[in-house]
């Protein structure tokens, strides 16, 4: 790990930065705070939304990311922030350097080790944040390293995903990443050996530990139903990967290529190789992922390092002097060039960088809970609208919760915003009577034009719009009797 | 040519046991999949906005005997721009076929494509043999759902099959050929800036391989003689420039125009890219492998580049997975010749069912969006027209000769400055609404259910005309 160690210390200081330096991008964290602190408070971790979602109330709710809660609860301000944020900084640290370990042992060179790592590094820069699905890119990492124990300390396999599943509904993956190393087991085996007859059981097992958390069976229900949830449209992460994404383009094509050129049986499938079709589906399926949604480029790359770098290695090894081709060659001065040109790249890019906006609605939001009367708010970015639960007389349409909202309120959600033929008669028709939208935005010039709203406040980058004539809805009498 | 031998050295790829393949079973294996390739391209969706622009330019250039190198007053914003004549002869080719009859502009797509799909096989059998190289045909045609109608991008993937299978083996024949194809590419369309690029990653995997001194010699005058097909065209030295505007790489259009793939190609992308892709990693790229990267690798990233060449990148990678399977799986692989006269009447008949099928294909319908701006002419009235998506303005200039546009399709030749306010107006920012009008914009064609259209339908003065499934128009009265 001598060089990988050093790749990895320039991403652990830009991580470590970007956690406890920047605020947060996203209004998860406050969500998750007051998730906390209720847990914490009824020693129950509650199931439904509450009142406070008028479009949704008491609607059903899989808070997945409860233990995360807690945590970011202690370390809302302080010091607590500090470590809080400095954990969640060490999470791609630690799953890199498990994922770079995993790959030595599988006899990957250093020199191979130390691209894997560069390339993961730059795959998670994009996607890292103060974040559950952060937090538990370790617990990936520590999944693959046991799956591939040859003996009884693949069962902890099972412990991690038990604890992954406390953390995130990712723990889905789980027990289908292991059924398809089982799977993968089978076909190197040529039968269902020992070591595929324990990889079948602890797949089975994965499929019991996903449901050792508050929510039970819930849990892997839930996570299937986002397979085909509309709101992953309108959630950024979510979106299907293209070139436009740095981290893609800068880590994981470059992992993808690897994996391509080092692919086939003289390296990933050579028959030495005791698990080729293992790491063939394991690598198939991620890679899948990866086209799939601009979210999984992390987590394929934490996969891809321990499956591409022993591949790459074999080409890396030194051949004597006769054998060497052109290409071996060409290697011979342009991986490490390569490498270098990288962590030039990722030194420039880290003295250039500069702290992002916040991009979170404080000041109409502070000013909204100064205002008299009780409010009933639409926030243009859903994720805005956080910082208003758990603020007397406010409620509101959608919120960073996001996944338990049902989908016709998304609906009316993406109408309103994009200001479909019938989005003011979704307004009177949820009993809306405040907006806060980003200034210059279309919702912004279309409800500067709508009669019987009024601007209640405006700064450089936000504007708050205030019915002037109440409207009754079945809503607003819910509201009325709370 | 038909049915090369393997190369020296590659006789462990022969396996007798799937020689018997080649016989009748391949054969009609191979008319089956020509007349998949046939009966797909019949049904598939025209390119209106590329149909209207080749044909706009090419009706120009038959009328006046000259071709057009600056934009003309179809045009408000950016009249006497310089386009460069950009895809002359392409548009003159659509023209006549256009006006003989749509059947034959069909019949010439699916040529086009039994062409593209003919030299993918061809490369993969000289490696891979005929079962492999079937499958490279399956494997490219994932990619082609999006691009085998008419202007659909199916002819650049002829060009570039075509063109990789003759550079594939350098020699002196081979580089004439080369540059002589590449020079009519460059005219036909400005996709042609793609041949020196090919001929590169050819040139660096001949020279990786450890290919002989003549063949190296041989693909380095291919590289340059590509090149300099590149300035035998009409806008001489400035066809790079904009032709690579053409291309639409740019990521300044973000907003101008659509380049992802999951918006340009979505079914390609999510099916041909992705088995692409996974097919990669199952097989690796095993011969000569650092000669296969380049041109894998830069075909991959064009076709993420703009989801338009997505079938480019199954027709250039298809046969070189197919080389790997080879190389990995000798036994699917085998290197019997088969028989030319058989693939010549498989050939033919693909050609002859292709010709029967065309008379029974009605003209397709004009996909909603297009047809409003094609219908602008029916009131016989100068129109100042706004479209919310440029294509749809390619249209209206080509159908609608009294009608004048903000921007059209030819982004290359657009000032950064109009097509910043055009993007300024349809995200709705930076002073929309005094672009419209200062600009006198009395027709604008938006798309349905965006925020804009919305407005503009508020907007005092503006008034619906029509709709379809994709868009609106709205007109003003006042500045008429």
């Amino acid at each position: 790990m001598k060089y990988a160690w050093l790749v990895i210390a320039v991403f652990a200081s830009r991580f470590l930065t970007t956690a406890i330096t920047y605020p947060p991008g996203d209004g998860d964290l406050y969500w998750q705070r007051l998730l906390g602190l209720q847990v914490l408070r009824t020693h129950a971790v509650p199931r439904a939304l509450g009142p406070e979602a008028f479009s949704a109330p008491y609607a059903p709710w899989v808070p997945q990311e409860w233990l995360f809660g807690i945590a970011a609860y202690f370390g809302r301000t302080g010091i607590g922030w500090d470590i809080f944020a400095g954990a969640c900084a060490l999470a791609p640290v630690v799953a890199i350097a498990i994922a770079c370990w995993h790959a030595l042992r599988r006899g990957a060179s250093e020199t191979a080790v130390a691209v894997g790592a560069t390339c993961g590094g730059l795959a998670m820069l994009e996607s890292f944040g103060v974040r559950a699905q952060v937090a538990v890119w370790p617990l990936l990492a520590l999944f693959m390293l046991a799956l591939d124990e040859d003996g009884p300390w693949a069962y902890a396999a099972i412990a991690v995903a038990a604890f992954w599943s406390n953390w995130h509904a990712s723990a889905m993956l789980a027990p289908i990443v292991a059924g398809m190393v089982a799977v993968g087991s089978a076909l190197d085996e040529r039968g269902f050996g020992k070591r595929t007859r324990r990889l079948a059981i602890i797949a089975a097992a994965c499929l019991l530990a996903i449901c050792c958390n508050p929510f039970g069976w819930d849990l892997p229900r839930y996570a299937i139903s986002l397979f085909d949830n509309p709101i992953k449209t309108y959630i950024t992460e979510w979106k299907v990967t293209d070139i436009d994404d740095a981290s893609f383009v800068q880590g994981a094509w470059p992992l993808l290529l690897l994996a391509i050129a080092f692919g086939g049986r003289q390296s990933l499938l050579r028959p030495e190789n005791d698990h080729r079709w293992r790491d063939l589906i394991v690598l198939g399926t991620f890679a899948f992922l990866l086209l799939s949604a601009a979210r999984n480029v992390a987590v394929f790359a934490i996969v891809a390092i321990p499956i591409v770098t022993p591949a790459l290695s074999l080409w890396l090894r030194k051949k004597p002097e006769a054998e060497l081709t052109k290409a071996d060659r060409t290697a011979a001065w342009a991986l490490p060039a390569g490498a270098f040109a990288l962590a030039v790249f990722v030194g420039i890019h880290l003295a250039q960088i500069t702290p992002p906006a916040t991009g979170l609605a404080n000041a109409p939001l502070a000013a909204l809970a100064k205002m008299p009367g009780d409010h009933d708010v639409f926030c243009a970015d859903f994720a805005w609208c956080s910082l208003a639960l758990g603020v007397p007389h406010e409620r509101v349409f959608l919120d960073g919760r996001a996944d338990p909202f049902p989908r016709p309120v998304w609906e009316d959600f993406i109408k309103i915003l994009r200001l479909n033929h019938a989005w003011r008669g979704l307004l009177d028709s949820h009993g809306i009577n405040t907006v806060v939208a980003q200034r210059y935005t279309p919702l912004d010039q279309a409800m500067a034009l709508n009669p019987g709203w009024r601007l209640a406040y405006s700064d450089k980058d936000y504007t708050l719009y205030v019915r002037t004539t109440p409207v009754r809805t079945a809503a607003s009498n819910v509201h009325s009797s709370d | 040519m038909v049915g090369a031998t393997q190369p020296a050295g590659r006789e462990h790829l022969v396996d007798a046991r799937t020689a018997s393949f080649a016989g009748a079973g391949y054969r009609v294996a191979y008319v089956a999949l020509a007349a998949a390739v046939v009966v797909a391209t019949a049904f598939a969706p025209v390119n209106s906005g590329a149909v209207a622009l080749a044909h706009f330019l090419g009706g120009h250039i038959l009328g006046d005997r000259a071709i057009p190198m600056r934009l003309g007053s179809e045009t408000f914003t950016a009249s006497g721009s310089y386009a460069g004549g950009i895809g002359w002869l392409g548009a003159v080719a659509n023209e006549l076929l256009v006006r003989a009859g749509h059947g034959y502009a069909l019949f010439a797509t699916m040529l086009a494509a039994l062409v593209a799909f003919a030299f993918v096989e061809l490369r993969a059998r000289r490696q891979g043999g005929r079962l492999l190289a079937l499958g490279a045909v399956v494997l490219a045609g994932s990619c082609a759902p999006g691009s085998l109608g008419i202007a659909g991008g199916i002819t650049t993937a002829a060009f570039a099959a075509v063109l990789t299978y003759v550079l594939e083996r350098p020699s002196r024949t081979a580089t004439i050929v080369a540059t002589l194809l590449a020079v009519v590419w460059c005219n036909v369309a400005a996709e042609g800036l793609l041949a020196p690029a090919i001929a590169a990653c050819i040139a660096a995997a001949t020279t990786l391989r450890g290919g002989t001194q003549d063949e190296r010699r041989w693909s380095r005058f291919a590289c340059l003689g590509t090149a300099l097909a590149l300035l035998a065209t009409p806008a001489l030295l400035s066809y790079p420039l904009y032709a690579l505007g053409t291309l639409r790489l740019d990521r300044d259009l973000f907003g101008v125009v659509a380049y992802h793939p999951i918006d340009v190609a979505p079914l390609a992308y999510r099916v041909g890219f992705t088995a692409m892709i996974l097919a990669g990693l199952a097989f690796g790229l095993q011969r000569d492998r650092g000669a296969s990267i380049p041109l894998f690798a830069a075909a991959a990233v064009l076709a993420l580049m703009n989801g338009a060449f997505v079938i480019v990148f199954g027709v250039l990678a298809a046969p070189v997975l197919a080389a790997s399977a080879a190389a990995a799986y000798p036994r699917f692989a085998h290197a019997r010749a088969g028989s030319a006269r058989a693939d010549i009447a498989s050939g033919v008949i693909a050609v002859a069912l292709a010709a029967g099928l065309v008379p029974v294909v009605g003209v397709p319908a004009t996909a909603p969006g297009y047809a409003l701006a094609a219908s602008l002419a029916s009131d016989g009235r100068p129109h100042r027209v706004f479209c919310y998506d440029v294509d749809w303005c390619d249209v209206a200039i080509s159908g609608a000769p009294l009608a004048r546009v903000f921007a059209d399709g030819r982004v290359a030749a657009y000032p950064s400055t109009v097509l910043g306010r055009q993007r300024d107006v349809v995200a709705m920012k930076n002073h929309w609404r005094s672009t419209i009008d200062k600009n006198k914009v009395d027709t604008m064609i938006l798309r349905n259910d965006r925020p804009l259209t919305t407005m503009i339908s508020m907007a005092p003065g503006w008034h619906l005309v029509a709709s379809d499934a994709a868009a609106s128009v709205f007109e003003r009265a006042a500045l008429r």
